[in-house]
C-alpha cells in the first residue's frame, strides 16, 4: 500500500512538470517559432545577399547616367529598403567607396546599415549623410533638433502600410476606425468586429521604427496601448507590405483590406489603398554637397525610379 | 520503497522538472528576441 502510493506521488510529481512544460510551449514557445525561411523578418534583412559590386546580389542593377566623384555621401537606411539603396550605390557610386568584412560595413564605407532608428540618429550625429527610410518619429526629429539639425526629407517611392492577421481568421476587411479602435483598446475580441469568439492580440512595434512611425500618424490622437493578448489572442500587426508579399501564397498570414481596398501594386500605386505612405531620402537640411542633389535627381530619374519599382515597391514619378 | 530512497527520486524528479522548465523558458525567451512579426502572427491562430 505504501508503496503504491509512494509510486503515484512520483508519477503526479512528473506529471506536473511535464503539464507544466506543454503549457509553455503551447501558449509562448510555438508561438515564437519561425516557419519560413530566415529572410522573413520584420527587423532585419540577410544583408549578404543585396551587397553592391558583387555579381551573386540579388539587387536590382541598372545601368546608370551618374557616377558620383570626390567625397560620395555616405548612404544608410531602414532594413525594408536595403536592397533598394545598395542597388543606388551600385549603380552609382565608385565601387572602392564601399568596404564590407565579417557581416558588417567598415567605419569608413559610404555605405551603412543601421536600420531606421540608428540611421536617423546617425545623420543627425553627422556619421550618415543621407538615409532611405519612411518618414522620422517625433522622437527622432527632436533629436535632431537638439543638435541644431533639420531633416530635409524628399519622397522617393510609396509602399503600402499593412495589417496582417493569421491566415485562419475569417476576417478579411477592417475599416480604419475599426483599427484604431483595435489599437486602441476599443475592440478587445474579434467577435465585436464580426470573427470569431477570441481576444485580438494586438501586437505593436518597436518605437522609432518605420513601422511604428506610420502607426502613431495612422492613430492621429489616440495612444496605442502596449502589446495585450498577444499570446493568448489571435494577433494582428502591422508592417510594410514588401515583408509580407514572399510569404502571402504560403500560407500562415494573409493581408487585410482597408475600407474594401486589398493592398496590391496596383492600388498602392494608384493611391486607391488608404494607407499608401511614401519613404523618403533624407538628408540634413543645408548640406549643400552636390553629390546629393545629383543623388536624389538621379533617384527621381527613370532609372532610379526604375530601381523602386523593380525592387518591390511603387514608383514615385510615373514612367516618362 | 525505502523512505530515504523514495526521496531521493522525488529531490532527482524535481531537479529534473526544473531543469527542463528553466531550459524551456530560457530558449522560448531567445526565440522570441528573434522572431519576426509576421511568423509571431502566422503562429497565433
Amino acid at each position: 500500500m505504501k508503496l503504491r502510493r509512494q509510486i503515484i506521488i512520483i508519477i503526479l510529481l512528473a506529471a506536473f512538470f511535464a503539464a507544466v512544460d506543454l503549457g509553455i510551449y503551447f501558449i509562448f514557445t510555438r508561438r515564437c517559432i519561425n516557419p519560413y525561411n530566415s529572410q522573413i523578418k520584420s527587423d532585419s534583412i540577410e544583408v549578404e545577399k543585396y551587397l553592391p559590386f558583387d555579381e551573386n546580389s540579388e539587387i536590382i542593377k541598372v545601368r546608370a547616367d551618374l557616377t558620383l566623384d570626390g567625397d560620395v555621401p555616405v548612404i544608410d537606411g531602414a532594413a525594408a529598403l536595403f536592397p533598394v539603396y545598395s542597388a543606388f550605390v551600385n549603380a552609382c557610386y565608385p565601387s572602392d567607396s564601399v568596404g564590407f568584412e565579417n557581416g558588417e560595413f567598415s567605419p569608413d564605407s559610404a555605405m551603412q546599415y543601421r536600420n531606421t532608428l540608428r540611421a536617423y540618429k546617425a545623420l543627425a550625429d553627422g556619421d550618415a549623410d543621407i538615409v532611405i527610410c519612411a518618414a522620422p518619429s517625433e522622437e527622432q526629429v527632436k533629436y535632431a533638433a537638439n543638435k541644431g539639425v533639420e531633416f530635409e526629407l524628399v519622397p522617393i517611392g510609396r509602399e503600402g502600410f499593412v495589417f496582417i492577421v493569421n491566415a485562419d481568421n475569417p476576417i478579411d476587411d477592417l475599416t480604419d476606425e475599426q483599427l484604431r479602435g483595435i489599437y486602441s483598446g476599443k475592440y478587445r475580441s474579434w467577435k465585436q468586429l464580426g470573427g470569431k469568439n477570441k481576444p485580438i492580440g494586438a501586437v505593436r512595434r518597436i518605437n522609432g521604427s518605420g513601422s511604428q512611425s506610420v502607426m502613431e500618424k495612422f492613430m492621429v490622437e489616440e495612444p496605442i496601448l502596449p502589446d495585450y493578448d498577444v499570446f493568448m489572442g489571435s494577433c494582428i500587426a502591422y508592417t510594410f507590405r514588401y515583408y509580407v508579399q514572399d510569404v502571402i501564397g504560403e500560407g500562415g498570414v494573409k493581408m487585410l483590406s482597408v475600407n474594401g481596398v486589398y493592398p496590391d501594386t496596383q492600388s498602392i500605386s494608384d493611391g486607391s489603398y488608404p494607407l499608401t505612405c511614401q519613404f523618403y531620402a533624407v538628408y540634413r537640411k543645408g548640406d549643400d554637397d552636390p553629390n546629393i542633389k545629383r543623388l536624389i535627381d538621379w533617384i527621381l530619374s527613370d532609372q532610379g525610379q526604375e530601381i523602386i519599382e523593380k525592387s518591390g515597391y511603387s514608383r514615385l514619378v510615373p514612367e516618362s | 520503497m525505502k523512505e530515504k530512497t523514495f526521496h531521493r527520486i522525488l529531490i532527482a524528479v524535481t531537479v529534473i522538472g526544473s531543469l527542463s522548465v528553466i531550459a524551456l523558458t530560457v530558449y522560448t525567451i531567445l526565440l522570441y528576441k528573434d522572431v519576426s512579426v509576421i511568423a509571431f502572427v502566422a503562429n497565433g491562430g
